[in-house]
């Protein structure tokens, strides 16, 4: 099984391996400047050197966006529930959801450093508030999915709004949940690095605003590879706790693909 | 595993992780001790929060040598440096009273008092402008009529445009040229041919530029007709000088000290800037040593005190970015004259 | 006299959620006596749901009275073990969970709820899939683990919505003779809904046959075969007679 599962990668791999062997030899035949694109193994090079510091931004952001995203599950779950069971409140909220989603952040810094000052407060917010809304939307259109005669069966067992809740539309909005969870995963480490120009004392987005300003492209380039890292973990992390919470989910799927 | 343990599984999990996050975060703070210095001994000192305006670098010397040397401290001062913000400008922070002083410009301060929210340059931290258009060597552009025609990567400033023309024209070109708003580094875009030419500081980019095998032209703006002007300068708000003007001259007082110190001690200074930041800040020590020694002179005049603002510096070039039609009040209008001499004070300098 | 089970009368259903007006039920009149196995057929689409749903609790008459156990002013939800067409098993439970559900909105304490579930799949010979999850069951499986969850949350009162519609012959067969098992045990009041005419005539002890909508009663059949009943009893003469003589009434409806 594991072995299948590796070969699933395979093609990824190669790929993957071929692009990169391309940008080295294309940077070693001075196509380009390094001080504008650096060879992947200049990058490595120097992520391993300059580890103790760049080690010290990455867990600044990786706080800011794990914090912030736990505010944004929170506050998602509880939003669209909301929406769920108030039919008034859904056409209130919509529109207002989307248009958080809009705001520049050049628009909302000044407010943001002014309210929640230069500590993790204005990253947490600025995570939080690009991920809670795929989230929120997902999880909406989850609870509101659930078939209408299971709704009926329930009723008919004299069973509460919330029990019918509880017991119905929130465990079978799951899947949606999180593939809302996964997007917003996505974007968690992003964000984080755009509520750093806000303003910090450290971080992996203060790191390379400092590198640019230095020259020091590669150490950009280094702190862009931590991000990717960064954001693949925890992509990785909420396919994991989904495979945990939703196992029937996933053992319906694969049977489907390999019959 | 039934649904009950799934439950406690999927929301625990994530749960021990954000904890693991923050102990390894805050175990890492811990251990890594970093570089602010330890508060002094018993002694009830006013905080005071100076906003910089770009990523530590050699205008700031001055202020982190009274620092180190304890100067603010034997005023009663804790400062606290707030961190270079890309969206947030220090004029902002000093104006709505979430820092005490900044670090300013004279452009940024014209721009605020046409708005209403004027802050006060308090102090030049260099006696001369120090900018300069450059080109690289090997473009062949060797004078700014040159530049005539050519492209241009600045910062997308209203009366840039103005300026850049005024120089062009001054050295007999036809003072037009293509206009693009750099978002990346203004050196980069220069080396990577996108742009022609470019804005930069001698003290700092052409310094870079030299270190890093560059060659380029270089026109000092000051020499092409543009008036000389303080920049960066020292700003704090008109409430601020109205409700704390001892709390300034202290400030002023240690803040100067540093200034003059560095200016005599280039090396040491360079030394101090460096050691003051987290690793990483300076990729390049040599560089800081390098800009330090040129820098050093130039925060004030020989047989002048540093800091010092003289009133031509505040009517000429604001005078003339104003003419630019570029400077707009809080409506978008613009502002045809102003009080310049409500812009700078010098009354809190030693 | 105990009063019957389920009383039902002149009930009747207008939907007026559109722009027009669906008389769906025209003054429905029937009964179920404890113990009793009663089905209700009629031509598709005459509103047999709607009548269910209604027993249920789930909908509200427009007129009339509906009783259950002499109470015609209660609430009637939760007083029937209702089981409509889907099995409608929740995908994130296992079966013995599934079976739980209706316990589980009783608020049953866990422990007792998870004894009482698996007691019922011992007795009925499905112990062994007791933690499968459904996606897992053939659809013959589903629906008796949809039956098993009906009964466990109300095994007096069951309604019955076509529960083996979608299943193939044998599989129907089979699943008949265990539900007449399950009947018999738990001495179950059943109002059941058809329209295999056969599948009325071997289960049930009363038939009630629905006009074409707005539905109302157009015969009450009794069918006088012995208990326990034998599917080669409908091979037995009055079966058949029976049997024509309904099937050909349905397609009369059917038609119209």
């Amino acid at each position: 099984m594991k072995l299948r599962w590796l070969a699933g990668y395979g093609p990824a791999f190669v790929l993957g391996v071929t692009l990169l062997a391309f940008w080295e030899l294309y940077v070693r035949a001075g196509q380009i400047s390094s001080q504008v694109l650096p060879s992947p193994t200049a990058i490595i090079q120097a992520l391993i050197e300059h580890w103790d510091v760049i080690s010290i931004h990455t867990m600044q952001t990786l706080l800011e966006t794990v914090l912030g995203m736990a505010v944004a599950i929170v506050f998602g779950l509880i939003l669209a529930i909301t929406l769920e069971i108030s039919r008034w409140s859904r056409r209130a909220v919509y529109p207002l959801l989307v248009i958080s989603q809009t705001i520049p952040i050049i628009a909302l810094a000044p407010l943001l450093l002014i309210w929640f000052g230069i500590d993790l407060g204005p990253k947490v917010f600025v995570v939080a508030l690009y991920c809670f809304f795929p989230i929120a939307v997902a999880c909406a259109d989850g609870l509101a999915d659930a078939e209408p005669e299971l709704i009926n069966l329930l009723k008919s067992m004299h069973a509460s709004r919330w029990q019918i809740l509880w017991l119905v539309r929130l465990p079978g909005a799951m899947p949606s949940f999180f593939s809302g969870l996964r997007i917003a995963a996505t974007y968690g480490v992003t964000g984080a690095i755009f509520g750093e120009y806000v303003g910090a004392y450290q971080g992996l987005g203060i790191y390379m605003q400092l590198s640019v300003n230095s020259h020091a492209i590669v150490l950009v380039f280094a702190a862009i590879l931590v991000t990717a890292v960064l954001s693949l973990l925890l992509f990785g992390l909420v396919s994991l706790i989904e495979r945990i919470a939703l196992p029937w989910y996933h053992g319906t799927v694969i049977e489907r693909k390999l019959s | 595993m039934n649904a009950r343990t799934r439950l406690i599984a999927s929301i625990g999990i994530p749960v021990l992780l954000i904890l693991l996050v923050v102990g390894a975060f805050l175990w890492q703070q811990r251990s890594s001790a970093g570089t602010t210095p330890a508060p002094a001994g018993t002694q009830k000192l006013i905080p005071m929060r100076l906003a910089l305006d770009w990523t530590p670098n050699t205008n700031h010397t001055g202020i982190y040598v009274a620092l180190k040397k304890g100067w603010y401290r034997d005023a009663g001062i804790d400062l606290q440096l707030l961190p270079y913000s890309a969206s947030v400008s220090p004029d902002v922070l000093v104006s709505s009273g979430k820092a005490d002083v900044g670090i300013g410009a004279t452009e940024g301060i014209v721009a605020d008092a046409a708005v209403s929210q004027p802050v006060v340059s308090i102090a030049a931290i260099i006696q001369h402008n120090t900018s300069a258009l450059v080109t690289l060597a090997s473009s062949g552009l060797s004078r700014p009529r040159d530049l005539s025609g050519k492209i241009y990567g600045g910062f997308g400033a209203s009366y840039e445009p103005a300026v850049v023309g005024e120089i062009i024209k001054r050295d007999g070109g036809t003072g037009q040229f293509k206009n693009v708003t750099l978002d990346v580094d203004a050196m980069q875009a220069l080396e990577s041919h996108r742009v022609d030419f470019a804005w930069v500081f001698e003290g700092w980019e052409v310094i870079q530029a030299q270190r890093a095998g560059v060659k380029l032209n270089i026109f000092p703006i000051t020499n092409y007709g543009v008036a000389d002007y303080y920049t960066p300068n020292i700003i704090a708000s008109p409430n601020e000088i109205k409700q704390k003007p001892e709390l300034l001259h202290r400030f002023m007082a240690a803040t100067a000290k540093g200034y003059e110190y560095a200016r005599t001690h280039a090396q040491d200074a360079a030394q101090i800037l460096l050691n003051a930041n987290p690793q990483g800040t300076f990729p390049d020590p040599g560089l800081v040593v390098a800009s330090q020694e040129f820098l050093s002179p130039r925060y004030a005049d020989t047989g002048r005190k540093w800091g010092w603002q003289d009133s031509a510096a505040w009517h000429g070039y604001p005078q003339f970015i104003i003419n630019t039609g570029g400077i707009v009040d809080a409506g978008g209008h613009p502002v045809h004259s102003m009080d310049f001499e409500s812009l700078y004070t010098n009354q809190f300098l030693p | 006299m105990e009063p019957a089970k389920l009383l039902v009368q002149g009930v009747s259903k207008v939907f007026r959620d559109g722009r027009k007006p669906l008389d769906t039920l025209a003054a429905i009149d029937l009964f179920v006596n404890a113990g009793e196995f009663v089905t209700v057929i009629g031509p598709s689409g005459c509103g047999k749901s709607t009548l269910f749903n209604i027993v249920a609790g789930v909908d509200q008459p427009t007129s009339g009275i509906v009783a259950i156990d002499g109470d015609a002013q209660g609430e009637r939800a939760g007083k029937s073990g209702y089981m409509p067409q889907q099995p409608l098993l929740l995908p994130w439970r296992t079966v013995e969970e599934n079976i739980m559900l209706g316990l589980d909105v009783r608020r049953l304490p866990r422990k007792k709820a998870e004894r009482e579930a698996y007691e019922l799949l011992k007795r009925f010979g499905l112990a062994d899939f007791a933690h499968h999850y459904p996606a897992t069951l053939s659809g013959g499986m589903r629906q008796r683990v949809a039956l098993l969850r009906t009964v466990l949350f109300n095994s007096s009162f069951l309604l019955l919505d076509e529960p083996f519609g979608a299943l193939d012959a044998l599989t129907r067969l089979s699943l008949q003779m265990w539900l007449l098992d399950l009947w018999q045990t738990f001495h179950s009041s059943v109002l059941f809904i058809t329209h295999d005419v056969r599948e009325a005539i071997l289960l049930s002890d009363r038939i009630y046959v629905l006009s074409a909508r707005p539905a109302r009663v157009l015969r009450v059949v009794e069918v006088d075969l012995p208990r326990p009943r034998r599917s080669e009893q409908l091979a037995l003469e009055q079966a058949v007679r029976l049997e024509q003589e309904l099937t050909t009434l349905l397609l009369k409806e059917q038609q119209s």
